[in-house]
């Protein structure tokens, strides 16, 4: 037996069909008007992690799966009304009772969490695309989304700090894999803010439309049309950068590998605010220094990965196979 | 526009103070109603208390109130709870806001009540059925 409180009705047409129900020790639960009852309306209830209440909240997950997969322990039963404020008591269950279950894909709209700064921004794609060009550059939108977010400083207070510590941590030395970076520091960005598919549609030319920070998808544009110029200053940096750290040996060491002198360290500043500014990143320079600890040597290998990054998707609109990148819809 | 809540402006007799004087507009310039086909009719708009009188309601005045959704996203999650799936909703019809064809409360982040006034015809200004699970 429970003692519960419906926090919220989270879906409702005529009656509550789904509420959100608190115990008073602060756990959530997860409640389905399944049949009326003798008086009210009979309802179950499944313990709900908030982390798992932000993914259905966002969409992520629907109610099948959270009523099922997610679920552990007993179902609380109850018959109520479901108004908000309302407080009763459960009888704790093994089983569900019978045909009691959503259909797959009840998804609950109206609950995720706005972002102030998203925009509708739309990539026109033409030419002939595999599977594989689906995977590739989603996966490029989403490293430059997630580096683009952390180095214009996009995120509130608690989450820059986790970004933040990403980067520190992070060792920057060649040949580690930055897979897991890129994806923490992706999964670092608060779900509101996190780029978002609205629409795809194949054809020639087609589009995809997303759903994302506005000026981390403007800045994006920017740099990947400056790369495609002729003479592109940045790719002429990257390659000036990256040659250097090669001739050094230096591709494969941190900071804590070498002693960098102090000609070293301006050799690497002066790169790195080079670097930066044919980028069209003058303005972040000091923002990377600190994200790298101020290591000029990481910041600079920071830069180019962002580089690379970027490089990929101009391939894209160079070929032509997208185009108009992140233009407003 | 009338506000007086004496039971006979409405379409459907109300009890006292209802509709609510403090209501919330909805944003949303088109509201959708759950159908079971195509073909609506009037009754589709009919509240809970018109379609079961005998029943017992938590509150007479939203009892008596058109049920709308947001968006056709809410209404194809409603239709998939256990209770609603078992009613075999398969459309929806749109209905557009207007506030000179009743009150409205939008008491949720995708439910709104109405409780249209007696001159509106919710046939006639229903717009053109949509599928729900096609």
């Amino acid at each position: 037996m429970a003692r519960l409180t419906i926090e919220k009705v989270l879906l409702s047409y005529e009656v509550p069909l789904v509420v959100l129900a608190k115990k008073t020790n602060g756990d959530f639960y997860l409640g389905i008007n399944y049949e009326d009852g003798e008086v009210a309306y009979k309802f179950y209830f499944s313990k709900i992690k908030s982390e798992h209440l932000k993914l259905l909240y966002a969409e992520k997950i629907d109610v099948h799966y959270v009523i099922t997969k997610l679920h552990k322990g007993k179902y609380e039963l109850a018959e109520l009304w479901g108004r908000e404020g309302s407080e009763f008591n459960t009888k704790s269950s093994a089983e569900l009772p019978e045909n009691s279950l959503p259909e797959a894909g009840m998804f609950i709209p109206g609950h995720a969490p706005e972002s102030l700064s998203s925009d509708y921004k739309v990539v026109n794609i033409d030419g002939q695309w595999e599977i594989s060009d689906l995977r590739k550059f989603a996966d490029l939108v989403q490293d430059c989304y997630s580096f683009g977010f952390a180095l214009l400083g996009a995120a509130g207070g608690a989450a820059t700090k986790k970004i933040n510590s990403l980067f520190h941590k992070h060792p920057w030395r060649g040949g580690f894999s930055s897979v897991n970076f890129f994806k923490e520091l992706y999964n670092n960005i608060p779900t509101e803010d996190r780029a978002g598919i609205r629409k795809i549609e194949y054809a020639s030319p087609g589009e995809i439309e997303f759903y994302m920070n506005g000026d981390v998808a403007d800045s994006i544009r920017e740099l990947v049309n400056g790369i495609n110029e002729d003479k592109s200053p940045a790719r002429e940096a990257y390659k000036k950068a990256y040659g250097r750290l090669q001739n050094l040996g230096w591709l494969s060491k941190s900071d804590t590998d070498i002693t960098l002198s102090v000609q070293d360290i301006f050799e690497l500043t002066t790169l790195l605010e080079e670097s930066c500014k044919a980028f069209g990143l003058e303005d972040h320079t000091d923002h990377i220094l600190s994200l790298a600890s101020n290591d000029p040597l990481s910041a600079v290998k920071i830069v180019l990965a962002y580089f690379r990054r970027l490089q990929g998707l101009a391939d894209y609109v160079a070929t032509g196979k997208a185009q108009n990148i992140f233009h407003d819809s | 526009m009338m506000t007086d809540t004496n039971g006979l402006d409405f379409l459907e007799p109300l009890p006292e103070s209802c509709p609510p004087t403090a209501v919330v507009a909805p944003t949303e310039s088109t509201l959708w109603r759950l159908v079971k086909t195509n073909a609506v009719t009037a009754r589709d708009f009919d509240s809970q208390r018109e379609r079961l009188p005998n029943r017992e309601y938590p509150d007479e005045c939203m009892a008596r109130s058109v049920s709308l959704v947001t968006s056709l996203a809410a209404c194809r999650a409603a239709i998939k709870s256990p209770r609603m799936a078992r009613m075999k909703f398969s459309h929806a019809v749109p209905v557009p806001y207007d506030p000179s064809y009743g009150v409205w409360h939008k008491d949720q982040p995708t439910h709104v009540n109405w409780w249209p006034y007696i001159s509106v015809d919710p046939l006639s200004i229903a717009g053109v059925v949509e599928q729900l699970n096609g």
